[in-house]
């Protein structure tokens, strides 16, 4: 056994995990897995939801206990009967939503449940010395005496880095690091990250973004239904390379672009202002077309989508619908005269996570607060075939939607506004925090959404998703409208450039 | 004997579902791990999970209270002879039909997220308004119909513009109404007990009979009946649980959040305005104090009835169970001969235990 595990990837490993297998009832998370980290290595590990990745790093930091399988950490087995002892061991996770007290200090929430004592008393004077030396570790400009709440979401992640240090954790375990953070944001993670590898900590960075894996790691690890689907080094995870592992077939219907020839125009906005948001934006959306709002995180774009269907203080400017004049009063007005809004942070805004899968997907149908009896049977039959036409999966309609996948909710969003003869949607991050198979079938319903004629604006944070669907692709930055790309002839690099500011 | 036979329906009504979500419990946890990623099962079993999803994503919420007023329930019946009569059932049933109607409206408030601490002052101010009309020298029909327009338009018009329309804490605003409407009840009668001679329509509000069953029963029912159908099979229903639930994402599926929360408070108010004319009548008098005790019984029942205070789960089936379980404990607690002094010890028990035994049960589920 030890032959093997020598070879592939135990070799000086800091943690050692093998053979992991994990059952929940009688299926089968993990079905033998080998894992590693070395001393100052970024490992990371990618994988459809539902692959397993969560499950084996629950069982790394000891939120689960394997069904078997062993766990070595520096060549000493062990089991964690908590992720407390995993912790005292050495292993923390850095969760992908941070929990913080949000009322208590910087200082208290680094040393939370540990607070340095001088008898009975709280000796804050050793607190925040500790506190502050871990935060200068890590280069951060937090002020340790403010409250949590008012630290913005990278900062929560370095905080939450800042507690794992200040017991000394040697592995750190990354679960969606820059899902919530903005590009600046991650750069300034990033950087953090590698401060650590030179200080020998050992990590594991899970992620859908591609782009994050290169910029850190050295190694990838890609599951696939609950085994390793292959393991290699970081310079050779090209995003080929990795999707289709990942997702076990081919790349060539992974973004279903077809080629429609676009109608009459549906949205035509005209000096559209937000004071603070954005400025004289002017843009026009046919039928069958698909627009691509590209811009770093605060560009205006998700403002300007948000201010064209009403959610937010009404903008000053011009905006048509289907050639008439109409001014957004709120979402309701919006949705009558057929424009439509999927909306970007599914937990916040878009659906309701107690409510069954069908309720959320009838939502917004049953918006008018009637009292007539509802078509109990016809509302069915739409969830039904809109539960098969996205492929979403649950158990049954009636299951609360919290407990599906990232993924699978994400279409339920997107399945509130289909079957309703919406002229636009308006669609902001649709893809965020969903695995590969789920984008691609997203992919698929906008681009059949195009075939049939409706219009679309799409705001993205990831570049290569509207080269892939989008007709053309707006630019914002600072709340203008910088340029208008050619998706086909355009590349990222140019994007990139113009979102920048850089080719303004 | 035959008169305990009669009697069971109801029970038997309620026991039928809870037995079965014992059973279909087992089989849904064991399903959770998967029910994210992997493939639908086979089509039938499939078919069946369907449907025993159905009843017990109903009926789970309350399974813990409605065990418990079935086992409480055949206890009663094994050691107290006097529990299933027609007269003690109808005494239960006709004497806590205040507390029925108040927490049917405030099963509304908890979906929607919020919570009305003034119920109980509404409901004595209802009987008040009943007197003052009364006194005016106005018919039975238009007492009551000032007395109920004066609950929903206090409890929409005020308590829901102030939290739905100027997001004021709903808290803050149903304290202040409670405060406000109980003290003018105070000022207006200056403390004491206002009798009503009515012998009319009024009168047998509270003390008639409709087919051999009281009315306070009847009314129980028919509000019981309408408030289920508004919240399963009307738009305006759903979206109390969506408001509930998540009010950002209720707005921008287009739902008139405001409206919603005005609604919610008018119905709280109109259903505690019908309990106090129902006790005014049954007890013939409007007192001041009348209902202050009610608001948290029913806050009591209405989480014993398995609706989350966070809004968007639960529904007034539970709450029916919620008000028996009280109702039930009280009556049995009096027929044991155990003083009243001990009935508000005993409730604040159980409802802890109920809530703490459900949120176990969460825990080993998920």
């Amino acid at each position: 056994m030890s032959e093997p595990d020598a070879t592939a990837h135990g070799r000086g490993a800091l943690l050692e995990l093998s053979g992991i297998h994990k059952r929940f009832g009688s299926t089968p998370a993990l079905r033998g897995v080998d894992f590693s980290v070395r001393p100052g290595e970024v490992h990371a590990l990618l994988g459809e939801n539902g692959s397993g990745k969560s499950t084996l790093m629950k069982v790394a930091y000891g939120e689960l206990s394997p069904t078997s399988g062993r766990l070595v950490l520096d060549g000493v087995e062990r089991t964690f009967a908590s992720p407390q002892a995993a912790l005292d061991a050495g292993i923390a996770a850095v969760p992908q939503e941070v929990p913080l007290v949000d009322s208590l200090s910087i200082v208290e929430n680094i040393l939370l449940g540990r607070l340095p004592t001088h008898g009975l008393r709280i000796d804050w004077g050793r607190a925040k010395r500790r506190a502050v030396d871990v935060l200068t570790m890590l280069n951060a400009e937090i002020d340790p005496d403010a409250p949590a709440r008012r630290l913005r979401p990278s900062e929560r992640q370095v905080v939450a880095i800042a507690r794992a240090l200040a017991v000394d954790a040697r592995i750190l375990i990354f679960d969606e690091p820059t899902s919530s953070l903005t590009a600046e944001h991650a750069s300034t993670l990033f950087g953090i990250i590698r401060q650590l590898k030179e200080r020998g900590v050992g990590m594991v960075f899970i992620s859908q973004r591609l782009q994050d894996v290169h910029e850190v790691s050295d190694r990838v690890t890609v599951m696939r239904d609950g085994l390793v689907a292959g393991i290699l080094p970081a310079d050779e995870a090209d995003h080929d390379t990795i999707t289709e592992l990942m997702i076990g077939r081919s790349l060539n219907e992974y973004f279903h672009k077809r080629e429609v020839e676009p109608g009459e125009p549906l949205l035509e906005v005209e000096a559209l202002t937000l004071p603070g948001s954005f400025e004289d934006a002017a843009f026009r959306v046919r039928a069958g077309e698909v627009v691509g709002l590209a811009g770093l995180v605060g560009c205006g774009r998700v403002d300007l989508l948000r201010s064209i269907y009403g959610a937010d203080h009404p903008p000053q400017g011009r905006i048509r619908v289907s050639g008439r004049d109409y001014r957004p009063r709120g979402p309701a007005s919006s949705v009558r005269v057929g424009v439509g809004m999927v909306t970007g942070d599914r937990k916040v805004e878009g659906l309701v996570m107690p409510l069954s899968v069908h309720e959320n997907v009838c939502m917004v149908r049953n918006r008018r607060l009637s009292l007539r009896p509802l078509h109990h049977a016809a509302d069915r039959r739409v969830t039904r075939r809109l539960m098969q036409r996205l492929h979403i999966q649950a158990p049954h309609a009636d299951v609360p939607v919290q407990r599906l996948s990232g993924g699978n909710q994400q279409k339920v969003v997107l399945a509130k506004w289909l079957g309703l003869d919406m002229k636009v949607l308006l669609l902001d991050e649709p893809t965020r925090g969903v695995d590969v198979g789920a984008k691609a079938e997203i992919y698929r319903i906008i681009s059949e959404l195009a075939e049939s004629g409706v219009g679309m604006v799409v705001s993205s944070s990831e570049n290569p998703e509207l080269l892939g669907i989008c007709d053309r692709i707006l630019v914002m930055f600072r709340g203008r409208i910088v340029a208008e790309l050619d998706a086909k002839e355009t590349s990222e690099r140019e994007v990139v450039a113009f979102a920048t500011g850089a080719a303004a | 004997m035959s008169g305990k036979s009669s009697r069971l329906p109801p029970e038997q009504r309620l026991d039928a579902p809870g037995a079965m979500s014992g059973a279909d419990e087992v089989q849904r946890d064991d399903m959770l791990p998967d029910a994210s990623g992997s493939p639908p099962a086979a089509g039938w079993s499939r078919g069946l999970r369907r449907g025993g999803g159905w009843i017990y994503a109903r009926v789970r919420v309350y399974a813990g209270a409605l065990s418990a007023l079935v086992i409480l329930g055949a206890y009663l019946t094994a050691t107290q002879p006097f529990f299933l009569t027609r007269a003690n059932i109808y005494n239960i049933l006709s004497g806590n039909a205040d507390l029925m109607l108040i927490s049917i409206g405030l099963t509304f408030v908890v979906l929607s997220a919020g919570f009305d601490l003034s119920v109980g002052a509404m409901a004595a101010a209802a009987g008040l308004a009943v007197y003052e009309v009364f006194q005016a020298g106005l018919p039975s029909g238009i007492a009551v119909f000032v007395a109920l327009s004066l609950g929903a338009l206090v409890g929409g018009g005020v308590n829901g513009v102030l939290i739905g329309k100027f997001k004021l804490s709903f808290f803050v605003v149903t304290l202040g109404m409670m405060s406000l409407v109980s003290g003018a009840v105070d000022v207006i009668t200056n403390g004491e007990t206002e009798t009503i001679g009515n012998t009319g329509f009024f009168y047998s509000i509270g003390n008639g009979s409709v087919l051999g069953v009281p009315a306070p029963i009847w009314i129980s029912l028919a509000a019981l009946v309408i408030a289920a159908l508004v919240l399963n099979h009307t738009a305006f229903g759903r979206a109390v649980y969506a408001v509930g639930g998540n009010p950002e994402a209720a707005r921008l599926a287009g739902i008139d959040v405001t409206l919603v929360l005005i609604l919610v408070y008018a119905i709280a108010g109109l259903g505690a305005a019908l309990a106090g004319v129902v006790d005014a009548s049954r007890l013939a008098s409007a007192a001041p104090s009348s209902g202050s005790s009610l608001t948290l019984t029913a806050a009591a029942a209405v989480l014993l009835g398995g609706t989350s205070f966070f809004g968007g789960i639960g529904g007034v089936a539970g709450t029916l169970v919620g008000v028996l379980l009280i109702s039930v404990l009280q009556n049995g607690l009096g027929l044991m001969g155990v003083s009243a002094f001990w009935q508000g010890v005993v409730t604040g028990s159980v409802l802890i235990a109920a809530v703490a035994l459900d949120r176990l049960q969460t825990r080993k589920g998920t």
